[in-house]
């Protein structure tokens, strides 16, 4: 079951992102029929695996969202505008369910009622539709004319058998008809030649029955031509379907189902595995391991020599052939995680176009450079920053229609998600063709905040003066909107993309537009960090700080004054205990054995008692929170292998 | 008044309207109707004919209108009475 869900989760979000792939595809060209057959596939695919978890609000939309992309395939209906948006806010509110499901395993407290209102928009290019069409087409009755034929199989074979016509007709009075006048089954009465009359609830009858309500399904099966019976219903058009059944079985009309395809396969060119990240990671744990006790090898050759020279020669050579193979597991294993940027790149297109549609600009949205690799950790932590960039470029940058045609430029904006690898590193840059950014009123608005003083402020250049939009609290638009926020944009962008280990800046040009670029590692830079334990907690100190680790009977540690040292290779050092730096109440548990951090400060070397040690890791070091980024000892924190979290210090800072 | 409700049993006589349809809705609601007779009713209006399919009730007495009793007639419940 849990594997089952799982694999429910991934291919879910993939049919998603596919289908909306697909429609996207459809809106810029309508004759691509490639694209909406895949779209169909992918909805119809999805809406049977929602099914084997019964997620019924979930699963009536994308029903409804089949049937109209079958009548789209189908040619029973042509593309408007808004078939293509109820499509998308179909999978974009499948997406929403399919995160609500991940989260808690059941669909949020809203589904019934968005499950409705979707099914609504559905449906309705659909009525339309057939309230516009001819009733006698009878291209859409495939369902009910099949269920017809074969409830009513005896009568059918038997007008057959004496070679008569049959005529079927299926009336579904509308809801409100009765208000209109209508008396449908006084209609029904006028059909001429009736063999049969079914009558059957539309909806289930419903103990709150509205009186004044049509539920009603009225199927007929008439010895009399279709032309004598469509003119009876000739003002209720398309509440009437008709099908004339000729003599020959399988020459009528309905349309023949279409045949299953195979499903889609997760993997087109069955050159690639799905593996879960979790594997990789633990991999690259122990490629890392291996490089430690590779590390040990080594130390052990020195040992050797003393003694047993050509013994520690060969060592040291086989040592040599290890080191080499085990930098090339951890490269290998390490580009393993490198996924396309088009993993998160390619959400944008349908994103920017509900910001574009929320905010009534036209705009056109262009994507390059997506299948430059990056590590999977760098290519998701891109979504936040740059969906803020993009939101700001719609918002801020781009200028309403009108203003944009009176300054000599197309209608319709222009932005570009660009990616490209550029000595080792990867830069993706948002570029829009909009307003760009005055500096006049970014001095402007610095001068009235009083974010910086006026002379720093004259010193500036127009660059230096840009680059104050990454800024905390700092926003041009005079006009605040929902879509980009309160100014904490720009500044959240750049926290999340030196997150990354990466920079960004912006340019720009008055009238012409701006471009943010965001430069950034191809893999994230792994700290070697080693874990004590202080008063009952743990932290990490980077490796490099630490010039030696040793245990010692703490007998030899004698008090000078107020504090405390010891000697270690006749030099006596200074000791100063990790708790106590930090504050922290010291460890309860006395030990014989003192374990102790020999830290190199410049020329100086220092030691810090902690209460033990823990074990060696190579970890991403991410930059502190918010709530810790005013303490300088703190380089940032770091998640072990077990998910725990550890703050890093910076030594020098605690000491100094 | 084409529905009328005497001694347990509703009436419908002669034309009946769709509102006689909510008549007859609240006259089914009150629980001590035991059949709904159409022995007198001449032409039924849709929306009543599907009250009576919804709710079920039991239907006594014959239409005077053929095609009434052919084909709608089949769809209402017309268990005899006990």
């Amino acid at each position: 079951m849990d594997d089952l869900f799982e694999q429910f989760l991934i291919e879910s979000r993939e049919l998603t992102q596919r289908a909306t792939e697909d429609l996207m595809a459809l809106e810029r060209n309508p004759a691509d029929s490639t694209s909406l057959a895949s779209a169909f596939r992918a909805v119809h695919t999805l809406k049977g695996s929602v099914a084997l978890f019964d997620f019924l609000p979930m699963g009536e939309v994308l029903h409804a969202a089949e049937d109209l992309l079958g009548a789209l395939r189908d040619g029973r209906l042509g593309f408007e505008m808004d078939v293509i948006d109820a499509l998308l806010d179909c999978i974009g509110a499948s997406e929403t369910w399919i995160d609500e499901i991940a989260q808690s395993g059941q669909l949020g407290p809203g589904a019934d009622v968005r499950s409705r209102a979707l099914r609504t928009a559905l449906r309705a290019p659909l009525q339309q539709a057939a309230d516009k069409a001819p009733a006698a087409d009878a291209s859409s009755s495939s369902n009910w004319l099949s269920a017809l034929l074969t409830r009513e199989a005896a009568v059918v074979a038997r007008a057959r058998a004496a070679r008569r016509q049959l005529t079927a007709v299926r009336y579904t009075p509308k809801a409100d008809c009765f208000f209109l006048g209508d008396d449908p089954l006084a209609l029904v009465r006028s059909i001429p030649a009736l063999v049969r009359l079914a009558i059957v609830p539309r909806e289930p009858w419903d103990t709150l029955l509205d009186p004044y309500e049509c539920n009603l399904i009225i199927e007929a099966l008439s010895a009399a031509p279709v032309d004598k019976i469509q003119p009876i219903f000739r003002f209720i058009a398309g509440q009437a379907e008709f099908a004339a059944l000729s003599e020959e079985p399988g020459s009528g009309p309905g349309q023949q189902a279409e045949p299953e395809r195979p499903a889609p396969g997760a993997n087109p060119d069955g050159n690639t595995i799905r593996v879960d990240a979790s594997r990789i990671d633990a991999l690259v744990d122990i490629a890392s391991e291996l490089a430690v006790a590779k590390n040990t090898l080594g130390h052990l050759v020195e040992q050797a020599r003393e003694s047993e020279f050509s013994l520690a020669r060969a060592i040291a050579a086989n040592h040599a052939d290890i080191e080499r193979l085990v930098a090339r597991l951890h490269r290998t294993v390490m580009s393993v995680r490198m996924v396309p940027l088009a993993k998160t790149f390619r959400r944008f297109p349908r994103t920017v176009r509900e910001i574009a549609a929320k905010l009534g600009k036209a705009v056109t949205f262009e994507l390059t450079g997506d299948t430059v690799e990056a590590d999977r950790a760098i290519v998701d932590g891109l979504f936040e920053p740059l969906l803020h960039v993009l939101r700001n470029a719609l918002d801020h940058g781009i200028e309403p229609s009108s203003i944009r045609l009176a300054a000599g430029k197309p209608a319709s904006g222009h932005v570009v998600l660009g990616a490209r690898r550029e000595g080792g590193r990867i830069i993706v840059t948002v570029a829009d063709d909009g307003a760009g950014i005055d500096p006049g009123k970014i001095r402007a608005t610095a001068r009235a905040r009083a974010i910086i003083d006026e002379s720093a402020l004259a010193a500036m250049d127009d660059a230096a003066v840009l680059d104050m939009i990454f800024r905390a609290g700092f926003s041009t638009a005079s006009d605040v909107s929902d879509i980009s926020g309160r100014g904490v944009g720009m500044d959240a962008v750049r926290q999340s993309v030196l997150a990354l280990g990466g920079r960004v800046a912006v340019t720009s040009v008055p009238r012409a537009g701006s471009t943010i670029s965001l430069n950034l590692p191809e893999a994230v830079t792994i700290t070697t960090i080693v874990t004590v334990l202080a008063g009952d907690q743990a932290f990490g100190i980077p490796v490099e700080a630490i010039a030696e680790m040793i245990r010692f009977d703490s007998a030899r540690i004698s008090p000078v004054g107020a504090s405390e040292a010891f000697a270690l290779r006749d030099q006596t050092i200074p000791l100063l205990r990790l708790a106590t730096l930090l504050g922290l109440e010291a460890s309860a548990r006395q030990t014989s054995d003192a374990k102790v951090l020999i830290a190199k400060l410049g020329d100086q070397r220092i030691a810090i008692g902690v209460d033990d040690f823990g074990g060696r890791f190579d970890v991403m070091l991410r930059p502190a929170p918010a709530l810790l980024s005013g303490m300088t000892i703190i380089l940032g924190t770091a998640v072990l292998g077990d998910g725990k979290v550890v703050m890093v210090l910076d030594l020098a800072e605690l000491i100094g | 008044m084409t529905v009328n409700l005497e001694a347990n049993t509703i009436f419908l006589r002669g034309d009946c309207e769709a509102a006689d349809a909510e008549v007859l809705m609240s006259l089914l609601s009150r629980g001590d109707v035991c059949a709904v007779d159409i022995s007198e009713a001449a032409r039924i209006h849709t929306a009543v004919i599907q009250m009576l399919i919804a709710r079920a009730p039991r239907i006594t007495g014959q239409s005077a209108d053929a095609f009434f009793n052919e084909w709608i007639a089949p769809h209402l419940n017309r268990q005899t009475s006990p």
